[in-house]
């Protein structure tokens, strides 16, 4: 490029080389208009050359880093260049297409800065190949590599495919509403409406209202047709969370919709028909509540044609790495952060801990750590007391040894409590001889429980 | 009419998906009853379109956007007009004489493709 005017041939095997490439390579001039743009760079932007070249490089590249982060920007600030650094750019079509870029500074032949160069390479196929990669852990939302996850994975393309009501069951924080998404998008009706609900944060006759909709004059204020979720959902899917929490009323009325797929909106004379499909979750036993007579025997049967359970975080500890990187990447993507992970001590007591919240907790916990911490490391000294055990002194140092000692205690207390104290039974569980749990018991200086599993708690 | 500009250096910002800054313009008729600079929100996408539906948005006027967002600043019933580029006063002046279309606001290799330079339209049942 120095040379061009002195040197016809070096020009011309210049050009011809940044047309070969597969890489996109622009260059701008001081006001930051493209002065040239190479055949890559059309094939990756979808701009061809005589639109880009003369336009301000933001609105050719329309990238991420364009407003906040211009590589460009601060390589010609500083004079260094920038190595790729990571990003997306967005195409006429809406698409994001992820790209990692490099600058440099451009100056002529006396050395004068006459601009800057970018290169930028599509990374689509390689985000591709790891969503790939990671298929075989991921389903929409819902990250697992448990065998304990296996047998929902295994049902889900199966559920996906057909239209029947499936009942989605487990702890609070599981991820429910995410296996209901998952349910639908990968379903034939995914671009269709997704409506969720969640019955037991309504009043018995507003959530009838916000189910079925109601007609103008239907009530005092109802002065205009309200369609309700069953509408709105249309030939997409409805998702009732927290179906345990419904009235034996609203019971009934639910019944004849999944029944007959017609249901009448408050103050309407006619009947509308409905095409959603229903998925419901809740966290209650359903079984013990049609025995209490809590709930309909007959609308149980009807939502539980298929039942899928997720299975709380403290039976799938497995996961907790792979929902921890997921979630370290999303905060850094949400909060503009370049957090690289959780040290080893923190990963510690992220095992240890028996996350009674599930995933949501887990949630927490990384979004926490995220506010505190200012490094590249999340520590110990970033988890709440619940995960440190409340030890300020361990909390600060943060160490290896310090964290292995808590991990240590909180897993053979979890093993004693989970074992009614029994100490041969924990010792079981935590895969180690009896006598070593009293060795380690009187290492870590824990009191021998009063109850022992064979004798009842004093009262 | 409550048109929003999303705005980075008295031009139309580049990506909506992160751009920080915005004028609202209240019209009537064709003229500007108000004018408001705001930040937007910087979290994800998502909850800069909220904020416009808060902000009882009628119209987006901004550069590229991604698909995800125009469809849920459709769903919210915000008319977006994207792949707009320009100094920010020229396309003011031309959205309230109904000039926008014109290719000289057009972001490169936006000139001619369906919803691309230009309305997409509401997602919702509302009219007007």
């Amino acid at each position: 490029m120095v040379n061009k005017q002195k040197d016809p041939v070096l020009f011309d095997s210049t050009s011809a080389i940044l047309e070969s490439i597969s890489d996109g390579v622009f260059t701008v001039d001081l006001d930051w208009r493209v002065t040239s743009f190479n055949r890559a760079a059309e094939e990756i932007t979808g701009i061809p050359r005589k639109e880009a070249l003369g336009r301000l490089c933001s609105e050719v590249f329309k990238s991420s880093m364009c407003e906040a982060e211009c590589a460009l920007q601060r390589t010609l600030k500083c004079g260094k260049p920038v190595i790729n650094k990571s990003g997306y750019i967005i195409d006429s079509e809406g698409d994001r297409i992820p790209v990692s870029v490099s600058t440099a500074v451009l100056r002529d032949g006396k050395g004068s800065v006459i601009g800057g160069a970018e290169t930028f390479r599509d990374l689509s196929e390689i985000a591709a190949l790891r969503q790939e990669l990671e298929g075989r852990f991921r389903m929409g939302d819902l990250i697992s590599h448990s065998p304990a996850m296996r047998p929902v994975f295994d049902l889900l393309p199966a559920l996906a495919a057909s239209s029947t009501t499936v009942l989605i069951q487990g702890e609070t924080g599981t991820g429910k509403e995410l296996l209901a998404r998952a349910i639908h998008g990968m379903s034939p009706n995914s671009k269709k409406p997704f409506i969720a609900v969640n019955c037991g944060a309504l009043p018995d006759t507003l959530l009838e209202s916000e189910l079925f909709g109601y007609k103008k004059g239907a009530f005092t204020g109802a002065i205009q047709d309200k369609p309700g979720r069953f509408a709105l959902a249309g030939d997409g899917t409805l998702f009732l969370d927290e179906i345990g929490e419904i009235s034996p009323a609203l019971q009934v009325r639910l019944l004849r919709v999944l029944q007959e797929h017609v249901y009448e909106p408050l103050g309407a004379t006619r009947s509308e028909k409905t095409n959603a499909r229903i998925l419901v979750a809740t966290n209650r036993d359903l079984a013990t509540m049609v025995k209490k007579g809590e709930f309909r025997q007959d609308l149980y049967y009807r939502i539980n044609v298929i039942s899928l359970e997720l299975p709380p975080l403290r039976k799938r500890k497995e996961d907790i790495p792979l929902l921890v990187e997921h979630f370290v990447e999303r905060f850094n993507r949400i909060q503009k952060k370049n957090v690289t992970g959780f040290t080893p001590g923190a990963y510690s007591l992220l095992m240890a801990h028996d996350w009674p919240g599930n995933v949501r907790e887990l949630e927490n916990v990384v979004e926490r750590a995220f506010v505190l911490c200012t490094s590249k490391w999340a520590t110990p000294v970033h988890l709440p007391a619940e995960l440190t055990g409340s030890r300020p002194g361990f909390a600060e140092t943060g160490d290896i040894h310090s964290a292995k000692r808590v991990m240590e205690e909180q897993s053979i207390h979890g093993a004693l409590k989970h074992n009614n104290f029994n100490r041969a039974a924990a010792a079981r569980e935590l895969g180690i001889h009896k006598t070593t749990l009293y060795r380690k018991m009187k290492v870590l200086g824990l009191p021998l429980p009063e109850q022992n599993g064979r004798t009842t708690p004093r009262a | 009419m409550r048109a929003v500009f999303t705005i980075w250096n008295d031009r139309i910002a580049p990506v909506f998906d992160v751009a920080g800054q915005a004028i609202l313009i209240e019209s009537e008729n064709g003229s500007a009853l108000s004018e408001f600079r705001m930040a937007l929100p910087g979290g994800t996408v998502m909850e800069k379109v909220a904020f416009l539906a808060e902000a009882r948005t009628d119209m987006l006027i901004c550069g590229a956007i991604s698909r995800p967002a125009r469809l849920a600043a459709n769903a919210c019933y915000i008319e977006v007009y994207s792949f707009i580029a320009g100094n920010v006063r020229e396309v003011i002046r031309a959205c309230l004489e109904g000039r926008l279309r014109e290719s000289a606001f057009a972001m490169p290799g936006c000139g001619c493709k369906q919803g691309c330079h230009g309305r997409a339209g509401r997602g919702g049942g509302r009219t007007g």
